[in-house]
């Protein structure tokens, strides 16, 4: 638009070529464009960084759930069925009085006389650790053979658990005069060891472990004290009132 | 007020940068938008996922309590675990009573017999035997090659005499 100067008129000379004014939408593009980098790169990082561990405390939790489901579950059957009698089949001390106790119960039952015998015991400190030991009881007994295959059997279906490491036998006529090995076993429990964190997932049995654990729940138990029951309550006499 | 350019057309050009200043206020404004609104949806997003991070945490110290609650019961199935896998090398171990259960299936095949002496040990049985009869040594031969139990059975000395019948050692290895 063409404007009239007229003698008196302001007018204003433009003869720079650059104003600072001119700097100002160029900086807020950059700073904006910095800024908008900026807070995706550390945003983006930050939501990532969220995620992961969103994910790995969901893996815990289902990790922990899991676990919390299978402990109370076996709170309610397999604990309360197996613990008792695994400690009894093969108890964390030597159970070699159970042991004798037993085989003295199966001897007189069988009709067996000893002639001799030898106990050998192991003790935890010499072999350390939590693994198996024994102890050895040595018979000399006399009998038919049918009678002591019979004794021999029932000693390794008795808990706690024997094994039969040696049967020599000499006959003379009808008897046999057995020598005979019999082990028992123990191991002691070492809890801290198989301690873990709450994190750690449980151990299944395997299949073969669940079977023994069947078997040896089926095994006889001796009973070497007789349980007394209460009775009463008896009315007391008062020996002042007539 | 009026405003004039004395500058030569040459130089006019260069204001061009001025003009493509007063053009980037259009493109900063919408990169300021995209700023503020990236802000907001990150800063919306921190906060869910830390909120979902509190709860889950909250949901973790809650069950391990709970877990913490069931260490007994933990300590007794590891217990369990641990005696069932010594038990089932035990049981697999125990090996003398079924040679001994051998010994007495061979005896059940023949009708006299005499044992004289025998050694049962861990995978191993020997014995010697006395048995009156042809029929009955055949019964015992037929008897022992039934069994598929063991490996190698050696025949350490057979004896015949007329008044006691067959004596025989045998040797049983697994």
């Amino acid at each position: 638009m063409k404007e009239n100067i007229s003698a008196g008129s302001r007018v204003k000379i433009n003869t720079n070529t650059f104003n600072l004014s001119d700097f100002v939408p160029f900086i807020s593009f950059f700073m904006f464009l910095l800024l908008i980098i900026v807070v995706f790169k550390v945003g983006l990082s930050k939501v990532l960084e969220q995620k992961r561990t969103i994910d790995n405390l969901r893996k815990k939790e289902s990790l922990l759930l899991e676990k919390k489901n299978k402990l109370e579950k076996l709170n309610s059957d397999a604990v309360p069925i197996y613990f008792s009698s695994t400690a009894i089949f093969l108890p964390t001390k030597s159970p070699i009085l159970n042991t004798l106790m037993g085989i003295k119960s199966l001897l007189s039952e069988y009709v067996l006389p000893v002639e001799s015998y030898q106990v050998s015991l192991s003790s935890s400190e010499s072999a350390g650790g939590d693994q198996v030991l024994t102890d050895g009881v040595r018979l000399e007994v006399i009998g038919e053979m049918e009678q002591v295959l019979l004794f021999l059997k029932r000693v390794e279906n008795i808990v706690p658990l024997m094994s039969v490491e040696r049967f020599n036998f000499s006959s003379e006529g009808e008897l046999l005069t057995a020598d005979l090995e019999i082990r028992d076993f123990w191991s002691p429990y070492i809890a801290s060891k198989t301690a873990v964190s709450l994190d750690t997932p449980l151990r299944d049995l395997t299949e073969d472990e669940k079977k023994t654990l069947e078997v040896l729940s089926k095994m006889e138990r001796f009973q070497f004290s007789q349980q007394l029951s209460p009775t009463g309550p008896y009315t007391r006499t008062n020996p002042f009132i007539e | 007020m009026s405003e004039v350019n004395l500058l030569i057309s040459k130089r006019r050009r260069v204001l061009s940068f001025s003009e493509a200043g007063r053009s980037l206020r259009g493109v900063s404004l919408v990169l300021a938008l995209i700023f503020f609104v990236f802000s907001l949806v990150f800063v919306f997003l921190i906060i869910l996922n830390q909120g979902k991070i509190d709860s889950l945490k909250r949901s973790e110290s809650s069950l391990q309590n709970d877990l913490k609650a069931l260490t007994e019961v933990e300590e007794k199935y590891n217990f369990i675990g641990d005696r069932a896998q010594k038990a089932q090398v035990i049981l697999s171990s125990r090996d003398s009573l079924k040679r001994a259960e051998d010994l007495k299936s061979f005896l059940d095949k023949i009708n006299s017999w005499s044992l004289e002496k025998g050694e049962i040990n861990k995978g191993s049985l020997s014995f010697s035997l006395v048995v009156f009869s042809y029929q009955d040594l055949m019964g015992l031969l037929s008897a022992i090659k039934e069994n598929q139990n063991y490996k190698n059975v050696v025949v350490d000395s057979l004896e015949f005499s007329p008044s006691s019948g067959y004596k025989l050692q045998l040797d049983f290895k697994i």
